[in-house]
């Protein structure tokens, strides 16, 4: 227990109906050894209480039995005035039953007035005031927590409004460059040659690229901050995936990478949101792209899980460069990739599959690799057939947030 | 030829999309924001108008309500462009009765597709 300091003096009001019993506290205080108390003695609590919310006392003893109230009820009325100083309870005779009502009521103390000697009362003043300070730091402690995490909050929806703005304004210039490429390409404002098509193709892609990298950084921040909703329905995972493999039919013509598209069938209706599932397999494919030779191949399945039941696995396979053990521990890791800032790893933020795990785990489903370096990658993520197993959204936030 | 209203605050895209729309045989009038294209939409009376979503003195959905509420444009079909990635703003598009709805960057094949379709000239 901290000490006292000796120097201080303590501010003790104590309410009691009988003047008596009133001298004779002040008798002890009075003999309290290396204390100072400057005690007001009141026998009206009104009274009292007027004077506490002008000065907030260090301590306050009450007499049990005030004519019609009792101290439980002053106690009570000195919280509801919003004053936090402890609040000793003295009694006549010593009550079980008032003795709990007490302690209920928050009291630090109860004493019987029989029994109080200085001894006795410097040791009640002593923990009283000692208790009072830890709770006084404990809602101190709170009150700055609750203010952190509102200025987190509002933090967050400035970052949130931050990105909005900030995708909106560099979309609309891309959009202009990207309408003037395509313009160009189409021969609209007359005919070009092989090289000037060419050129603007490239334009025309990395204006693409780039709008896939602001999309990224939105979902990015939605993800973080809870605000990615899934839309739901029962759709056609199969159809779903050879129409994403058809959109990479270009890439696989270029690069003459042989593309396989391997649907089990019957397979049953998936309840997933279209657009999310598509940017998945998208994002898994334009990867297996990026990492595979000439001559590769690239392979997209969708089947029953063998290994999980009541779940579906859809796989995008290569046999490109493969990803190290090291790698692969932290590839789904937000903004590994940017951290790395590895020539194996190859351009993009390294937001993309972060964002696909973060989708599969929001359909309540989990996105996996296995790898070997030289030999290729499989990334492999699971849908539950029925959307009673689709993670709650707390839940998500909390494996997003963290 | 039909005519189309092409409301766009953004000086390039606007411009681009006067080329694109221009050359695809269209009769193309502009506006730059939202008052100016109720009015401009009320002048020439449009098949068709193609509008903005976030511009100055009033949005894309001010256009199209007042549009639908002046007896001379009632019934235009409208083909809203965004900059925004936002699903609330695709609801409240299909609520006010917009034909189609672009996220920028545009996909000008699709983009004409909506067009043609909106026109009733689908191939």
């Amino acid at each position: 227990m901290t000490p006292i300091p000796s120097d201080e003096t303590i501010t003790v009001v104590a309410i009691d109906d009988d003047p008596g019993d009133l001298e004779i506290l002040q008798r002890h205080f009075e003999d309290l050894e290396g204390m100072r108390v400057d005690l007001h003695c009141h026998s009206e609590p009104a009274e009292a209480l007027a004077e506490m919310l002008a000065h907030e006392p260090d301590c306050v003893f009450i007499d049990y039995l005030l004519g019609a109230a009792t101290g439980v009820d002053i106690a009570n009325s000195i919280r509801q005035n919003g004053l936090h100083c402890p609040v000793i309870i003295m009694s006549g005779q010593g009550s079980e039953k008032a003795a709990v009502a007490t302690l209920h009521a928050g009291a630090a103390d109860y004493m019987i007035k029989d029994k109080i000697t200085p001894q006795g009362l410097k040791r009640a003043l002593a923990n009283a005031l000692e208790k009072s300070r830890l709770e006084r730091s404990v809602r101190e402690h709170q009150r700055r927590q609750e203010k952190a995490v509102l200025d987190l909050t509002r933090r967050n929806q400035e970052v949130q409004r931050f990105y909005h703005t900030l995708s909106h304004e560099l979309k609309t210039p891309l959009a202009a460059a990207r309408e003037f490429a395509s313009i160009l390409l189409d021969g609209i404002s007359g005919p070009l040659n092989a090289d000037q098509s060419q050129y603007l193709g490239i334009v025309k892609d990395c204006c693409d690229q780039m709008t896939t990298q602001i999309n990224d950084l939105l979902d990015v921040t939605r993800l973080e901050t809870g605000k990615l909703v899934v839309d739901i329905h029962p759709e056609d995972l199969g159809g779903l995936a050879r129409q994403v493999v058809r959109t990479f039919e270009s890439n696989a013509a270029e690069k003459s990478i042989r593309m396989r598209c391997e649907i089990e069938d019957d397979l049953p209706m998936v309840p997933l949101d279209r657009v999310r599932v598509t940017q998945v397999v998208s994002n898994l494919m334009s990867n297996a792209f990026k990492f595979t030779a000439e001559c590769g191949w690239v392979v997209v399945t969708a089947r029953i899980s063998p290994d999980e039941p009541g779940f579906v696995e859809v796989s995008v396979a290569d046999n490109g460069r493969g990803i190290s053990p090291d790698h692969q521990a932290h590839i789904f890791e937000r903004l590994y990739q940017a951290e790395k800032n590895d020539f194996y790893l190859k351009g993009g933020m390294g937001l993309g599959l972060n964002i696909c795990r973060d989708l599969v785990q929001l359909h309540g489903g989990t996105l996996s690799v296995s790898s070997e370096v030289g030999r290729g990658s499989t990334f492999t993520f699971t849908l539950p057939l029925e959307r009673a197993s689709i993670a709650s959204p707390s839940a998500n936030q909390l494996e997003t947030t963290r | 030829m039909k005519k189309i209203l092409l409301v766009e605050d953004d000086d390039n895209i606007l411009m681009a999309l006067t080329v694109r729309l221009r050359a695809a045989g269209y009769d193309v009038s502009v506006a730059q924001d939202g008052f100016s294209g109720v009015q401009q939409a009320c002048r020439i009376k449009p098949d068709l108008i193609i509008s903005d979503i976030s511009m100055p003195a009033g949005d894309g959905f001010s256009v199209a309500e007042r549009v639908n509420t002046a007896v001379s444009t009632v019934g235009t079909p409208i083909i809203f462009l965004t900059a925004m990635k936002d699903p609330d703003l695709y609801e409240r598009a299909i609520q006010v009765g917009a034909v189609g709805f672009f996220e920028k960057p545009l996909d000008s094949a699709r983009l004409l597709l909506a067009v043609r379709e909106a026109l009733g000239e689908s191939a």
